[in-house]
């Protein structure tokens, strides 16, 4: 029986890899950070949102609703129909189309993309009123 | 992360009773080591080799894979499930071994997510099996998976992560839920009556 | 003592198979008598989705029926709605274009290496291969904002333009692979394991191929020089010079030694790209603003892309109004995993189905969509 010396030496080269640095990124004390244009959650300015619908035209997952804010106090004073969008993060598949077609460029999507619940009922969101923090939401007006 | 840290500290403080400190302790051992069943039901099992490969690595954590239900204590339900794959998740689930879990990715399982008028997708997982962590994204990134486990780690320390007890008591629910969406080719009842204390079956 | 037939499941749930797909099998011994591919787990109905929304929602939907390697398909309904409407892609998009779908072919590949290796029990190719093919989505994350699904090619040009210094950064990256690819064959490819093991099973003589229509990696192993980027050239194909490499021997380390060149022709056309790239701002064609305006008049059309799997073929028809009347989708999937796989696994051993599976490219999602 020949035996492939070749063969076997070459696969016991990769054991110098024994002796260098580590290439994994140990994720809660090296964070990394996400490139700019990243598609993470939504944010919206209420002092520039006009409230004109076009991102619940374009959405096909039905995932926005234009709802009546918590308080007037916020809204722009050219919002004409007096209502903001809302989110479902039950249908949301971050395409960013509607940031793409908001007229104004109020709707953005941020950088931040971690968010864990217990409770499936949690994942109704309002952007420019609340904020999502790592587990649960923080109200911040 | 891997010995008692500071947290678990003030939490042992806190403790009134022996019987207190021994449930602290289990729970503790058992956040240690959590097998992943090897089964990828959907898109998001795209995501999963990156965090249990050497990039993002969830053995620091404790997480590494099991081949079968019975060595398993968390199934994670990487996205949408058509009706057909549903009956064999709950088949496994049911072969799993207490204490277990269910973990749950992507926004097709909250509300039905980009399938939402698909007939063949299940939309509300909740109704059909406990689910106990769930991480929003299309898909999750490695990172956010990770968090979900920690998530986990922290919801079984504090002795919360009942969903199979969930399951086992309200049986009923659960069974007439899943007869509405397989109809006759509902599971067979050998599955579960072992849930029926009074030697009855569904 | 007579033995007798024993039937099991290779079931949904195994860590040795490509997907969510099984195959119930007859074995005799270790011996298998039967094979039969059970399909089904994954169907969502796309065609049916894709007829309820305008032209500019459905494709976001589209590069969801292929999990692996998305770019092909958002390319194919690109040109398919193109051909029907008639417009015109301005040139920097098309080399854009070519550079994601050579992108995304490279980290299809390191994703077979890693499921090759792995089905043998070779667990150090998983970790080498899914951690450098990280580097590669990291790329993607910088230019089209998602790390999986890019949604990046839509019918009329491409979406963003390039970040700074992003060539320069994949020109880097092109090297660090390069360097890494001896590291490689001496770990798999050049292991006397995987040369016994790998020779000799898994084999399609040439008539079998030709007769059930298998295509790609597949095909050129058996000896065939058949590559739609070649015979029928599709965006920048025909400017840039690549050779189809192709082995005679048909097994699974023939169609193995296809790959590991085509990844390293994948490297010499996107530093041919870079060289080349265009510096002109134009990456979108003239359409109307308002979606539900689009209108994509009457007819058919039949597109087809190399992926790195095989041959993606979309047929669509249009019929005057703003969305698409039909569109029916093949993948490369369908004939290898179900006509193909059930013939070749009979008198193999029961431990070579996860190889055997990995090597054809088996990938469940696009069976039925």
């Amino acid at each position: 029986m020949k035996i492939d010396i070749k063969g076997i030496w070459g696969a016991l080269s990769s054991l110098k890899y024994l002796f260098q640095p580590p290439g994994t990124l140990r994720y809660p004390d090296v964070k990394k950070e996400a490139a700019d244009g990243y598609r993470g959650f939504h944010d919206n300015d209420l002092s520039k949102c006009i409230g004109c619908g076009m991102c619940e035209d374009i959405c096909m997952n039905l995932a926005i609703d234009m709802v009546k804010p918590k308080s007037e106090a916020y809204l722009n004073a050219k919002n004409g129909s007096g209502l903001i969008p809302r989110l479902d993060y039950g249908r949301c598949c971050w395409c960013s189309l509607c940031t793409d077609v908001c007229p104004v460029n109020s709707l953005k999507l941020t950088k931040n993309y971690v968010y864990v619940s217990e409770d499936m009922n949690r994942f109704i969101y309002t952007p420019g009123e609340e904020k999502l923090g790592k587990r649960e939401k923080e109200t911040v007006k | 992360m891997d010995n008692l840290n500071k947290k678990d500290k003030a939490q042992l403080k806190e403790l009134k009773s022996p019987m207190a400190v021994v449930d602290w302790a289990v729970n503790w051992f058992r956040k240690q080591s959590i097998f992943m069943l090897a089964y990828g039901t959907g898109c998001g099992a795209i995501e999963i080799p990156p965090t249990v490969t050497a990039r993002y690595d969830a053995e620091r954590f404790g997480v590494r894979g099991a081949a079968t239900p019975r060595q398993a204590d968390v199934i994670v339900l990487s996205g949408y499930l058509a009706v057909k794959t549903l009956k064999r998740v709950i088949r496994t689930y049911e072969q799993m071994q207490e204490p277990k879990y269910v973990i749950a990715l992507g926004s097709c399982p909250i509300n039905g997510g980009m399938y939402w008028d698909s007939y063949n997708t299940i939309k509300q997982l909740d109704r059909y099996l406990p689910v106990d962590v769930t991480v929003a994204g299309c898909m999750p990134r490695p990172e956010a998976v990770l968090e979900g486990f920690m998530a986990l780690k922290d919801k079984i320390q504090r002795g919360e992560a009942e969903g199979a007890r969930d399951y086992r008591d309200n049986i009923e629910k659960y069974k007439n839920n899943q007869k509405e969406i397989f109809g006759d080719k509902m599971l067979p009842g050998y599955t579960c009556d072992w849930y029926f204390s009074d030697g009855g079956s569904f | 003592m007579a033995q007798d037939i024993i039937t099991i499941f290779h079931g949904p749930q195994h860590p040795g198979i490509t997907g969510n797909m099984s195959v119930e099998l007859d074995l005799l011994g270790e011996t298998i008598k039967r094979a039969e591919t059970h399909v089904g787990y994954l169907h969502r109905g796309f065609e049916k989705m894709i007829e309820r929304r305008t032209v500019l929602q459905a494709f976001t939907i589209v590069c969801r029926i292929c999990v692996p390697e998305p770019d092909p398909n958002e390319e194919n309904f690109a040109r398919g709605v193109e051909e029907l409407m008639g417009l015109e892609v301005p040139e920097k998009a098309k080399w854009l274009r070519t550079m994601v779908l050579e992108m995304a072919r490279l980290q299809a590949q390191m994703l077979w290496f890693a499921g090759q290796g792995g089905s043998l029990g070779h667990y150090i190719s998983p970790q080498w291969a899914v951690a450098d093919r990280d580097l590669i989505l990291d790329l993607f994350e910088e230019l089209t904002g998602g790390r999986v699904y890019h949604m990046y090619i839509t019918p009329g040009g491409v979406r963003r333009d390039l970040p700074e210094g992003f060539l320069g950064r994949l020109g880097h990256f092109l090297d660090y692979l390069e360097s890494r690819l001896p590291e490689y064959d001496n770990m798999l490819l050049r292991n006397p394991v995987f040369l016994e093991r790998a020779r000799g099973v898994g084999i399609i003589d040439p008539a079998t191929a030709r007769e059930y229509g298998v295509v790609g990696p597949n095909l050129r192993a058996c000896g065939f020089m058949n590559d739609i980027r070649k015979d029928e050239p599709y965006e920048m194909y025909g400017e840039v010079d690549f050779i189809v490499p192709t082995e005679t021997s048909g097994d699974v380390y023939g169609r193995a030694m296809v790959r590991r060149a085509e990844i390293e022709q994948s490297i010499s056309i996107l530093r041919q790209i870079i060289r080349r790239m265009p510096a002109e701002k134009e990456i979108m064609a003239v359409l109307p603003k308002n979606h539900r305006k689009w209108e994509v008049p009457k007819g058919d059309t039949l597109v087809k892309t190399e992926s790195a799997r095989g041959e993606y073929s979309y047929y669509m028809v249009g019929d005057g109004t703003d969305k698409l009347r039909r569109v029916q989708v093949k993948g490369p999937s369908a004939v290898h995993a179900i006509t193909l796989l059930e013939e070749m696994l009979v008198d193999s051993q029961l431990s070579d189905v996860a190889m055997i599976m990995n090597s054809l490219g088996t990938n469940p999602p696009e069976i039925e969509r």
